[in-house]
């Protein structure tokens, strides 16, 4: 503004070379700061966006496996859907950690999580003996691991939106 | 330097769908598939001085008993140097289940071995392979009672 009103002070009507260096100053100016403010605001936009993907990515892991664990609890599913069900999970989980990993600098730990919980359990006498009933009913003993594992999982997966928010793209 | 040959066996040619740990249990267990697969082959690549390649991938998953029995035994009958030696574990879509057998199964099934504790025998199996002193012997190891 003080430039401006220094060029309207000039009393003969043209503008000096001094008064064009101040009004290419103020375009230069005005110009380099919508390109940053734009730049800025796109790369932000962009960031969350990728961000927030990954995040309802991690919201859809948990559920998935909050769903599995109640039924298991319920004693709901064969043997060999608990099975199948591990594959499905294993592919999904590698795959959104292959890409998040590609993103951003993040080392997070819920695939090999998810290995321990898969190992535990297929590894169960109940999975074995009731290999081929309609649904494998787990001793109480059994159900206490599971809970702990959820639980473990469940704080892996909170910790792991936290890293993503904190998280750097590559 | 002369290559190792290769002998490779996919588990879905045994069964898409694997089943429990003994032959006992359901269908297309980890005993039978050592015994109708995984010795043989074994013993094979151990006469031709070969890498055995046993893939994982396409089939319904496993339980992980499964694998231990299979590769458990496969301990048993030839020792975890002989199997870090010449078994390739391979798999795209469950890498973990290689991890967990190299590092779990094969020094599990090795503690086993040196304490005699034999593998269980649900049924009556045909002979089968083991090293012993060196030489491959196929025998019935193990009687079911």
């Amino acid at each position: 503004m003080d430039r401006a009103y220094l060029i309207c002070q000039n009393q003969s009507g043209i503008l000096s070379s001094s008064d064009w260096i101040a009004l290419v100053e103020i375009f230069v100016t005005l110009v380099f700061g919508i390109i940053i403010l734009t730049v800025v605001q796109n790369r932000f936009t962009n960031n969350r966006a990728v961000k927030d993907f990954f995040i309802s990515e991690c919201a859809s892991i948990k559920t998935d496996y909050k769903v599995f664990f109640d039924q298991v609890y319920r004693n709901k599913h064969s043997a060999k859907y608990i099975q199948e069900w591990f594959k499905v999970m294993t592919l999904k989980i590698d795959s959104f950690e292959f890409t998040l990993k590609k993103e951003f600098e993040i080392y997070d730990n819920l695939s090999s999580k998810h290995g321990k919980i898969k190992k535990f359990l297929t590894s169960r006498t109940e999975l074995n003996e009731q290999y081929r009933e309609k649904i494998v009913k787990l001793t109480q003993g059994s159900k206490s691991e599971l809970l702990k594992e959820h639980k473990q999982l469940t704080t892996l997966i909170a910790q792991l939106i936290v890293s993503i928010n904190k998280a750097k793209r590559k | 330097m002369e290559e190792s040959k290769i002998i490779t066996i996919e588990v879905k040619d045994f069964d898409e769908y694997t089943g429990p740990r003994y032959v006992t249990q359901g269908d297309s267990s980890g005993e039978e598939f050592y015994h109708r697969v995984l010795n043989e082959n074994f013993a094979e690549a151990f006469k031709t001085d070969s890498i055995l390649i046993v893939d994982l991938d396409n089939t319904a998953g496993f339980l992980s008993s499964f694998l231990d029995e299979a590769f458990g035994s496969l301990v048993y009958d030839f020792g975890a140097e002989e199997v870090r030696k010449r078994l390739k574990i391979v798999s795209q879509e469950e890498p973990d289940w290689v991890e967990m057998i190299m590092n779990d199964v094969v020094v599990d099934w090795e503690k086993r071995r040196k304490s005699c504790t034999q593998p269980t025998i649900t049924v009556e199996h045909d002979a089968w392979f083991r090293l012993k002193k060196g030489k491959i012997i196929k025998h019935k190891w193990i009687e079911h009672i």
